[in-house]
């Protein structure tokens, strides 16, 4: 489906890409060498109508993927004329300024839609990378089935905790109640591991990764007092480890979801300030005419 | 705040334990995430759910936005002072007051629910994005209307006065403004927007540039459609590179290159280079004898003619190739040949030259002395009258000395030459004006002036109005409707200074002051061209040629820059 993004009906939208493009340089390059190229010539006009009209169309891409039951084309097909169509843009748009750039209200539309087309393409990128890594990470399970074993594991060493002696139990209770997954904007996105736990000896200490937890019980096994206790601590142990796997999983997983949403959050809002620099770009043109 | 937490679990055969911990800070969260004080799991409960600070008497307990908890098993709240014995209940899980032992501020029991869904579970973490601050639709409104406001709004409705250059509607400048502009007008773009949603009108250019010409004069202007277009059509502003003049030759050729026959009948032009640029003509002066009281004056008319046909009508004799034969004539200073520039000084335009006058270029060599006798005395140049009236004197003054007829010991006789010649026995006035008579003959007919100039002899007894010499006037500028950079070509291809010159200008082989020594256009085009080439160095129309002619001859059908087109059009209709 991702590949099929840029492949769409045997790459309908790349040959439409390459036309805009040849066609906008080959206007561009028809400039008379009476002026320099710029956005007031009558090439400058075509080519920033063009881009203004595209713009449109492609905001549009937003409401055509939210409206479902629309029976105009396929959104797979619109969002690959979405992502070719917008590419040409840049090259339509940097044509019709002719790259002059300062510090005013029509380089601030250029800049934003700019922003909007990198955004897109770094959203490109993790659409065609990222669900292959989410589906290899998750190993055939979903998110929800591997919280669901965690809970379990959860379980199952809390109650094994509560066989040991007093130290053990803490340390291990509290690092259950203290595995972070997720959490702030940097966490989800870096998978940053803000887990902890706590120690009759020591208090709270970093638990990245479960690696100080598995440290600190499997430490205590020669120390065990009871054969029993061995037994627990070893089943204890091998749980903790299931729980590292598990946790690694689940944070990776995280961290690949929040990549593949996080640029939306400029993506949309950038576009809907395009929208409007756009406007304010052509109504302060012809104010100051 | 110091609180107990008596955490109490039940085992598997029925019976509660319980583990102490003790709570030390400002305020105690509780909440599904890991990081509160106390977490709670289960559904419903939000990641920071509740926090509980110390009051007076117990404690209080606020709940997040959307989160509440149930106290003492009744309605749900989201706010409560707390007291021992209060309860709170959280998907489950209880947390009781009791009476805080010695040394705590609080004390509470907690009793975690630990049947708790796995969805539940799972929901108490913040795995998405969506679940954080991060937002679309605000910030998408919030941008929107950022961009108008402080790109449209509040330079438009606010004044700019009270406004910082990068709020007012400086913003709206699409590009740099030309220097001299910027100086003149700052950033005031109503200086040439004057009216919003109207293009620039030719009348705030010409409010400042009041002493612009047209290209032609009317009715040729309004005729060719030049009337009708704008000063910016051609003068763009806020353009890169910086540059408001189009010196691109289709401005010209668009028009020049097929031009309108029923308007004027100019040469076609459509670039430079053999074949697509006409011939030069020259503008040149002509002295027409015109009557005036009972003679007549010269009246000086501009001629203009091609190169191959041109007779340049100065009125002064000069024979190029004699002053630059070292043999017949050498630098006083140097003794080596004339250089050009010992006569042509190039003004500071670098492209006309100084004038040539008698005093300044000629009389060094050329001496107006008429007496060996008086060799310190000298005639006046530039008036005839003046001329025989100074003779007339020196004669009178030499007959009336007593010593006059003694011959001069210092001379020597020449031979076949009497030493009474100027021996005289009539009356003294007699003598001279006889003597007088016979040096202006000799001044104006034979040597002296007549060396340099035309002289009319008229038939006249009065020695006054019998020598008139034709007025000299040496044309200042030969190509007027086009521009040149001597100084530029003083270094040219294997040649500089005189050598430059002479690449151009024949001189040495120039015999009469007739001759034109102007190249034509086959000259240029040997070095220059429209288009740019390794060979050719490129040219455009406005390198030589201005688009609005100077103020002088502007609007000037008999001025000297339109007789070029005249002649122009005498030769295509040919």
């Amino acid at each position: 489906m991702f590949d099929n993004l840029l492949r769409f009906r045997n790459f309908r939208y790349f040959w439409w890409f390459l036309v805009t493009v040849v066609v906008g340089c080959l206007l561009y390059a028809s400039h008379s060498s009476t002026e320099p190229p710029n956005g007031g010539t009558w090439q400058g006009y075509v080519l920033g109508t063009w881009a203004a009209l595209l713009i449109v169309l492609l905001a549009l891409l937003g409401f055509r993927k939210r409206s479902y039951r629309s029976r105009l084309g396929t959104t797979q097909g619109w969002t690959s004329a979405h992502v070719y169509l917008g590419i040409a843009l840049w090259f339509l748009a940097t044509l019709h300024c002719a790259a002059q750039f300062g510090w005013n209200v029509h380089t601030l539309a250029y800049a934003l839609m700019c922003l909007v087309i990198l955004s897109g393409l770094f959203g490109v990128y993790t659409y065609l990378n990222y669900p292959r890594r989410m589906t290899a990470n998750r190993t055939g399970s979903n998110r929800s089935e591997l919280f669901a074993e965690l809970y379990e594991l959860n379980r199952e060493g809390a109650d094994l905790a509560r066989h040991c002696a007093a130290d053990i139990q803490t340390a291990v209770l509290s690092s259950i109640e203290r595995t972070a997954v997720g959490g702030s904007i940097p966490a989800q996105l870096t998978g940053r591991d803000g887990s902890r736990f706590e120690t009759l000896e020591n208090g709270a200490k970093r638990n990245t990764d479960q690696e100080a937890v598995i440290e600190y019980v499997s430490s205590r096994i020669p120390k065990a007092e009871k054969r029993a206790e061995v037994a627990y601590l070893q089943d204890l142990l091998a749980i903790l480890c299931r729980r590292q796997a598990i946790l690694r999983r689940l944070r990776q997983d995280v961290r690949f979801q929040g990549w593949l949403k996080a640029w939306l959050y400029v993506h949309v809002p950038v576009t809907a300030a395009t929208v409007a620099a756009l406007a304010v770009h052509i109504v302060t043109t012809f104010i100051y005419w | 705040m110091q609180i107990l937490i008596r955490e109490v679990t039940k085992t598997s055969d029925g019976r509660s334990e319980f583990r102490d911990r003790e709570f030390d800070g400002d305020a105690l969260t509780i909440g599904a995430a890991p990081d509160q004080s106390i977490q709670v799991i289960g559904h419903g409960v939000i990641g920071h759910h509740a926090t509980l600070t110390k009051s007076r008497d117990g404690l209080n307990l606020r709940c997040e936005r959307g989160a509440k908890v149930q106290i003492d098993e009744d309605a749900e709240v989201s706010r409560a002072r707390l007291s021992v014995g209060n309860t709170i209940d959280i998907a489950g899980s209880r947390l009781t007051l009791f009476d805080a032992p010695a040394g705590f501020d609080a004390a509470l029991t907690l009793e975690i629910n630990t049947d708790v869904e796995a969805s539940d579970f799972e929901a108490a973490f913040v795995t998405d994005l969506e679940q954080t601050w991060l937002g679309k639709r605000s910030p998408a409104w919030w941008l929107t209307l950022a961009v108008i406001a402080l790109g449209l709004l509040i330079p438009w409705y606010l004044p700019r006065d009270s406004l910082p250059e990068f709020m007012s509607d400086a913003l709206w400048s699409s590009g740099p403004l030309l220097p001299a502009h910027s100086v003149a007008i700052g950033n005031d773009c109503r200086a040439c927007h004057k009216e919003p949603f109207r293009r620039v009108r030719d009348t705030e250019c010409v409010s400042c540039h009041a002493s612009m010409t047209d290209h032609a004069s009317e009715p040729l202007l309004s005729e060719v459609g030049l009337a009708e277009i704008r000063c910016a059509a051609c003068h763009k502003e806020h353009n890169e590179p910086i540059h408001m003049t189009i010196t691109a030759d289709a401005l010209c050729t668009d028009c020049h290159g097929e031009p309108d026959w029923s308007h004027n009948q100019l040469a076609a032009v459509s670039g430079f280079g053999p074949m697509v640029h006409p011939s030069f003509a020259v503008d040149l002066l002509v002295a027409e004898p015109v009557a005036r009281g009972t003679g007549f004056v010269y009246d000086w008319k501009p001629q203009t003619s091609f190169l191959d046909e041109a007779v340049d009508q100065s009125n002064l004799k000069y024979p190029h190739d004699v002053h630059l034969d070292v043999d017949k004539v050498q630098n006083l200073s140097t003794g080596e040949a004339l250089d050009c520039h010992d006569c042509h000084t190039l003004s500071p335009d670098d492209e006309h030259f100084e004038t040539i006058t008698m005093e300044r270029h000629c009389r060094s060599c050329h001496d107006l002395k008429f007496d060996r006798r008086a060799p310190d005395r000298e005639l006046p140049h530039g008036d005839p009258a003046e001329v025989v009236l100074t003779m007339e004197g020196h004669y009178t003054r030499m007959y009336a000395d007593p010593n006059a007829g003694k011959p001069d010991r210092d001379r020597r006789r020449l031979p076949g030459r009497s030493v009474d010649r100027d021996r005289c026995t009539d009356p003294i006035h007699i003598c001279a004006q006889r003597r007088t008579a016979q040096e202006a003959e000799n001044q104006f007919t034979k040597r002296g002036c007549v060396t340099c100039h035309e002289v009319t002899v008229h038939d006249s007894d009065d020695l006054l109005a019998r020598y008139q010499v034709v007025p000299v006037r040496l044309t200042p500028d030969f190509f007027v409707v086009a521009d040149f950079d001597h100084r530029a070509h003083l270094t040219q291809e294997g040649a500089s200074g005189d050598a430059a010159c002479r690449l151009c200008h024949g001189a040495e082989e120039s015999t009469s002051s007739q001759d034109v020594l102007m190249p034509d256009v086959d000259q240029c085009t040997s070095c220059h061209s429209d288009h740019r080439s390794n060979q050719l160095i490129p040219l455009h129309c406005v390198d030589c040629h201005a688009f609005h002619p100077d103020a002088h001859y502007a609007g000037t059908s008999t001025g000297r820059g339109r007789s070029a087109i005249v002649a122009t059009q005498r030769r295509q209709a040919e």
